[in-house]
Formats: C-alpha cells, structure tokens, sequence
C-alpha cells in the first residue's frame, strides 16, 4: 500500500472511528511507516486542538438573565405579516433608490461640467486671471490657435536646402529633425499646446526613436551651423 | 486507534434532545410549558451562535429571534420529536444572514481575557507556541465556508453524532462526513504556514 493512500484512508477511518476488521491492512502500514504515523499523530493532535479551540468561543458565556423577560414580551406581541411587511420593504426600497438617484444625479451634473469645459482647468501658459475670467463667463473655451505652428513652417521652408537624391543623406537628416522638432515645439512653444490636433502631434514628436543618435545629430549639426534651424514643416501639422 | 466521540466535551446534555409532552402543552397556549422549553434548550442555542458569531450581544439576539420564531410557528412543530435540531437549523441560519450582513467579526472578547489569564506556570514558550496554534485555528474556522464551520461546531463542539449533525445541517451522513474531511484539511493546510510567520518583532532576528 502506497503512503499517500494509506494516510488518505487512515485520516479518514480515523476521523469517523470507522476503523474496523477491513481496516488490518492500513494498520499493518501504520506499524512499519513512521511517516504515516507522524501524519495520524498530527492529524489527532490537531483535532484535540481544535476543541479547545471551539470551547475557547464559548466558554462561560451564558445569555443575559433578562432574555426570558424580552423573549416573551416579543413572543406576545402581534407578529407583522402580510400587508405590515410589504409596507415596510417598500419604503425602505424607496428611501434607497431616492439616495442612489441623488447620488446618480450628483455624479453626471459634475461630469457634465467638467466635459464642457464650465470648470476652470489649468492649461500650460494660461494664467490665473484668464482662468478665472473664462470660469466667471462659463462659456465653452474653443480653440483659436491652430497655427501656432505656422512660423516655424515658415521659418523651416525659408531656410530648407533642396531635396538631395542620396537616400543615406536622406535619413541621417531626417533623424536629426526629428530630435530637433521635439525640443523646438516642446520649449519655445508650450502655449501651442492647445487643441487636440496639436496634442498629438506633439506626442508623436516625443516618441522619437534612438534618442541618443537623434541628440549626436543634432548637436552635430549646431556645430556645423547648416542645419540649426528646425525644420519641422517638412512634417509638422500632420497627424498620423 | 480510538474513536473520536471519545472525550469529547458534550456541551449539550443527552435528555434535552429526548421528546416529550412540552412541545404539546406549549401548543395549547401554555406560557410555563414555553419557559421550560426555554430553560431546556437556550444553553445549546446560545453556543452554537456564541461559536459562529464570536459576539455575545449578536448571539443573543439570535437566541430572542430563534425562541420567538419556535413560539409563533409552535402549531407546525411536531410533538413526536425533539426540537433542537430544528431550533439549531433557525439558529444557524439566523447567525449567518447577520454575519454576512456585518462583513467582519470582531476580535472576541473570550480571547482578550484568554491571553490575560493565560497560565503562566508554563513555560513561555511553550505558552506562546500553544497560543498561537489557537490563534491559528481560530483564524482557521472563521475562514471555513459556512457548511464546514456548521459541520466542526456541530460535531466537534456539541458532540452530535454524523447523523444528528447531518439532519440538524439538512444533509445526508456521507455529505457531513465530506464537510467535516474538507473543513479539517483546510486547516491542517493552515496550520503549518501559519506557524512559520513571526507574531510580532520580538521574535525577529537581530541583523
């Protein structure tokens, strides 16, 4: 007989007091094994502590020696049934949903505030008087400044050099810009940070890939004085 | 191998679950034959909800309610057997939909003067080792799914047999049985990890 079986059957015969003539088996494993023995032993043990355990709860504790008097005063009194106990479950339904369509209430009116702009929100630039005087007048703030990108457009076109067909010139410089336009939109223009459109094209700007190359280029084209100004209106604008 | 009804603390006594004519005159509007009934069987009631509740206050409103549920629906008890099965089935019953209604139990106050008046003629650590098996068990059997706390309260506190504790439980025999293996198991699991974890900062190792 394999252990785990025997101490299984054993806990078991001897959880219950079923051990019995069919039982000889197990207790001949019992006699050779001392880890099922150890597991039994245990297993008795524990039982043991166990009651003492559940005497512990109750102890001496006895009921209150006015319970008989409450009791039967209750006992006499006339039991709610019927109509009574529907009456009561209704109203306290009520009460409840009355709470929870408050609290409902509550919940949507000052999500709508927020989702049409009648909050204040601080905006990066914005300063505490143009807060409060767009909070005061609760009129929807709608974005005006969708070409805060337009100089720099500008600037970029001025100063771009001709399209080179070398396509490894091509993509070292285009590195270079990218790291280049992040700094550029990020520093000089936080205002421009407006609208949703602008929004995204500037987390597109952030999410330059081999930041480290990008920084080499374009210290390195600081350096060489060609190609300081950032030239993000070959890009720029364009969500993707 | 001896069998584990020996030595067990019989809380209840054997003659209360004997029927006689009580339930009958307590069904013919008899207020003393009530008070009997009362003073027979609010013992075993009150520690079955003591040992669920661990709350003195809640275990006796689950006696009030119990007693005074059994005496409104006295017409429908039969005179021929014993009632305390069914008044531990409503008191059960009674403690859970409450526990679950307070979410937690409290700390008992049986165990505060337990590790007050804990014997100090030990030694220590043979106090705190024992203590906090107890401890762990405690933990262990508030932990139990609501069947298995029923079943080791019924068989291991009170003293019933599987069969009294399976009708008491509205079961068959083979199904307390099962309760009672899986109720065990579970704390047999409990106790050994348990047991590593340090109680407080005395017993850390100095670095």
């Amino acid at each position: 007989m394999k252990c785990a079986r025997a101490t299984r059957e054993l806990l078991w015969l001897t959880r219950f007091g079923e051990l019995g003539p069919s039982s000889q088996p197990h207790l001949d494993h019992l006699a050779g094994c001392p880890h099922c023995r150890d597991e039994v032993g245990f297993d008795r043990a524990m039982v043991q502590q166990l009651r003492i355990a559940l005497a512990e709860r109750i102890d001496t504790a006895q009921p209150s020696p006015h319970a008989w008097e409450v009791i039967l005063e209750r006992a006499q009194m006339p039991e709610p049934r019927g109509m009574d106990a529907v009456l009561h479950w209704s109203g306290a339904l009520v009460a409840r949903l009355r709470i929870a369509t408050a609290m409902a209430g509550t919940g949507l009116a000052v999500l709508l505030a927020l989702n049409m702009n009648v909050l204040p929100v601080a905006v990066p630039g914005e300063s505490a008087s143009e807060i409060e005087a767009s909070s005061l007048l609760q009129v929807p703030r709608i974005p005006t400044d969708r070409t805060a990108l337009v100089p720099y457009m500008v600037q970029s076109e001025a100063s771009a050099e001709p399209a080179r067909p070398d396509p490894e010139a091509a993509l070292t410089n285009a590195r270079s810009r990218a790291s280049q336009r992040t700094e550029t939109v990020v520093i000089e223009s936080p205002s421009a940070i407006d609208t949703p459109f602008q929004l995204r094209v500037v987390i597109r700007l952030l999410q330059t890939p081999d930041p480290g190359q990008a920084d080499a280029r374009y210290e390195a084209s600081e350096d060489g004085g060609t190609n300081s100004t950032p030239p993000v209106g070959t890009v720029s604008g364009e969500p993707s | 191998m001896t069998n584990p009804h020996d030595g067990r603390a019989a809380q209840v006594p054997v003659e209360a679950r004997q029927p006689d004519d009580l339930v009958e005159r307590m069904q013919g509007g008899d207020l003393d034959a009530f008070e009997e009934f009362f003073n027979r069987y609010q013992r075993p009631i009150y520690a079955t909800a003591l040992a669920i509740t661990r709350d003195p206050f809640l275990a006796e409103e689950v006696l009030q309610d119990c007693f005074v549920k059994a005496y409104r629906v006295r017409e429908r008890l039969d005179p021929a057997r014993s009632p305390l099965p069914w008044l531990q089935r409503v008191a059960i019953n009674l403690c859970y939909s409450r526990v679950s209604r307070r979410k937690t139990l409290p700390e008992p106050i049986t165990n505060l003067i337990t590790n007050l008046v804990v014997d100090l003629s030990a030694r220590p650590d043979q106090v705190v080792e024992s203590r906090e098996v107890l401890e762990v068990l405690q933990r262990g059997i508030d932990a139990l799914p609501p069947k298995q706390q029923t079943a080791i309260i019924l068989y291991y506190l009170h003293g019933y047999s599987l069969a009294e504790a399976a009708e008491i439980a509205d079961c068959n025999v083979g199904t307390m049985k099962s309760r009672l293996h899986y109720a065990l198991k579970a704390l047999r699991v409990r106790l050994p990890v348990e047991r590593r974890i340090p109680v407080g900062p005395a017993l850390r190792v100095p670095e």
